[in-house]
């Protein structure tokens, strides 16, 4: 009975060639289309969300001891000032549970040379052994300081790419020696670039030194900003409320201000919302493109067929031997469009990737969801144009031209 | 035994009733070899397709060796159009794609229980209407002639007790009509009920039951003078 069924579907469609090359066009182009969109938004949406994760670490919050919006940031140097000192942090880290690291932010500018080179106004970061993790930078070349280095504050330092370029043109600049605010410092390692921040400073022309090391250069009075790494993303909001409840408890009648990025958080969520969303409309409206092509051209040639269908009749074939019949050429037709709009779509893709400034994610769900959609395109606009054929008056239908 | 008692079929287009059978009681015993003519429009297609389970009546009864058509499902005349019925049409009705054994073949496909080899039967139908050598052509390959005789080893495939034919010499030669026709007829006499529309005169002459309809009335009925009792179509004129 199968083998019957798939030898008369396979006949059928031979026979009416141009309106089963059509009924595959339309669901070929749908898939294959849809293909190329699951493969470029996984590709965008994984571009996009490692940019934003890059930009800004969202498992963090913020410790000041003014106010957003009232100068201050870095190291307090308007004196009387409230201020937080190392212990302060040190304790937070060790005595909050959730709280994976907590980052003092030890920056200066200062006046940069090599040689006869000059380069002024940069800014210089003292930094925790935890400084990689929390900012999630990355060294390039070389390495990041060794805990000796930060410990004792040896004399070496990292320097951002814009550095690097304006002392080292062309030149690997690890090993070389620069000197900050008059120290000799040995460069040991190269930041990856960061580019765009989003804020003005150009976040590249940055150096970064032991922060025991910065102390010695800087002499800070306190800490006024500490950034906060947290172990689980979701206890953010509520481990910063401790620490400001912990840190005010250090310091009766201080007021300290704690701010979560949760802008951060949402962009991302929103972000990858929105693309998924626009995935799914696509997929929606390439279904229905193809499924009514589907249904239009399978009742046509159901009409060019009336006459065969009244002849089953008339040899015993029950109406559902017929709705099955027209079901299983809909179900093949859908099946074969969808397996070569898979394929083109795959082409296609790499073709694009190649040609243009677009990244690609193929994955096994563009396939599997491109075959599911094709089979329920089938299915689903094949039920109309079958249950019509089944339903056909056997006298009638063995009247009609054709 | 086919049996109608009262039979009207009124079909109703645009509106308007037409009565394309008025109140036929007709009672056909097997075994026998009986022509339908009439001019077009007298219901004589109509009469064939409710004894062919292809429609059914507006009002009275229709009995298939003694069950009530009426009472059967669409499935239920469907499997009694695959068992007891074997049609023959005027335009041989081949499905163009297949060749003469797979058309042949058909029926097994609707049937509750196909022979165990259905290939078989289906080559022994066809040397049996002398087309042995034609069985993997095409319709299209073959003449009108040999088309309608891939037809019949159809209607026989599935060892029915009726055979059904509207016109089947409509579209053919005089000599590939004489074939046919002998041809139905060796059926009759190998045990068939064979009945036939035509207007042929020549070939109704050769049919010993001849039945005349008229404004989907039977007006005549021709019998042959030593038919048995049993043998005998009754018809109200």
């Amino acid at each position: 009975m199968k083998r019957v069924l798939f030898k008369t579907a396979a006949r059928q469609l031979g026979a009416n060639k141009a309106a089963t090359l059509f009924m595959c066009a339309g669901i070929m182009v749908g898939i294959a289309v849809l293909t190329i969109v699951i493969a470029l938004s996984q590709g965008t949406k994984a571009r996009i969300l490692e940019r934003i994760d890059r930009m800004a670490a969202s498992d963090t919050f913020t410790v000041r001891t003014s106010p957003w919006g009232q100068g201050g940031g870095g190291m307090g140097s308007n004196s009387g000032a409230f201020l937080l000192s190392f212990e302060d942090i040190l304790s937070l880290q060790e005595q909050i549970p959730g709280v994976t690291a907590a980052l003092p932010a030890l920056n200066a500018r200062g006046t940069v040379t090599s040689g006869k080179s000059v380069m002024d106004s940069v800014s210089v970061q003292g930094v925790v052994q935890e400084f990689q993790q929390v900012r999630n930078s990355t060294v390039q070349s070389g390495s990041f300081f060794s805990d000796f280095d930060i410990k004792e504050g040896s004399r070496t330092a990292i320097v951002g790419p814009a550095v690097a370029n304006h002392f080292f043109p062309g030149e690997n600049p690890v090993g070389e020696m620069i000197q900050v605010e008059g120290m000799q410092l040995e460069v040991i390692g190269v930041l990856t670039s960061r580019g765009a921040t989003g804020k003005g400073s150009n976040a590249d022309e940055i150096i970064l030194v032991p922060h025991t090391l910065f102390t010695k250069m800087f002499q800070p009075a306190g800490l006024s900003t500490v950034t906060v790494k947290v172990d689980n993303i979701a206890d953010v909001e509520r481990l910063a409320d401790e620490t400001k409840a912990f840190l005010e408890a250090l310091h009766p009648g201080q007021e300290i201000y704690v701010r979560v990025p949760m802008t951060t958080v949402g962009t991302r969520q929103e972000t990858s919302r929105t693309l998924s969303l626009y995935l799914t409309v696509v997929a929606i409206v390439a279904l229905l493109v193809g499924g009514v092509v589907m249904m239009n051209l399978t009742s046509l040639s159901i009409s060019a067929r009336t006459r065969e269908i009244g002849l089953r009749k008339a040899l015993g074939a029950r109406n559902r031997d017929i709705s099955q019949q027209i079901l299983f050429e809909t179900a093949m037709i859908s099946a074969l469009a969808g397996l070569t709009g898979i394929l083109l779509g795959i082409l296609l893709t790499i073709l694009l990737t190649a040609r243009l400034e677009l990244q690609a994610l193929l994955s096994w769900h563009a396939p599997v969801a491109g075959l599911i959609f094709a089979l329920l395109i089938g299915l689903l606009f094949g039920v109309r144009p079958a249950n019509r054929a089944a339903r056909l008056d056997p006298v009638t239908a063995l009247r009609s031209v054709g | 035994m086919l049996k109608l008692e009262n039979v009207i079929k009124v079909y109703t287009a645009n509106e308007n009733n037409v009565d394309a059978l008025q109140e036929i009681s007709l009672q056909v015993p097997s075994r026998i070899f009986l022509a339908i003519q009439g001019q077009s429009g007298s219901g004589k297609s109509t009469l064939l397709n409710i004894l062919g389970c292809l429609d059914r009546p507006t009002s009275g009864t229709y009995t298939v060796d003694g069950a009530d058509t009426g009472k059967l499902s669409d499935d239920g005349l469907a499997s009694l159009r695959n068992q007891r019925f074997g049609f023959i049409f005027q335009s041989f009705n081949l499905l163009p794609r297949f060749n003469a054994l797979e058309n042949v073949m058909l029926p097994f496909l609707y049937s509750p229980s196909p022979p165990e080899n259905p290939r078989a039967v289906a080559q022994q139908m066809l040397e049996k209407v002398g087309l042995g050598n034609r069985m993997h052509h095409l319709p299209g390959e073959l003449s009108g002639g040999q088309q309608q005789r891939v037809a019949v080893a159809r209607a026989l495939v599935n060892k029915p007790g009726v055979i059904l034919a509207d016109e089947p010499t409509g579209a053919l030669d005089s000599k590939s009509s004489r074939e046919i026709v002998d041809l139905l007829a060796e059926l009759n006499a190998e045990g068939k009920t064979v009945i036939i529309i035509t207007h042929e005169a020549d070939i109704a002459s050769q049919c010993p039951y001849v039945l005349t309809l008229s404004d989907g009335r039977i007006t005549d009925l021709k019998s042959p003078k030593n038919a048995k009792v049993s043998q005998k179509v009754v018809a109200s004129l």
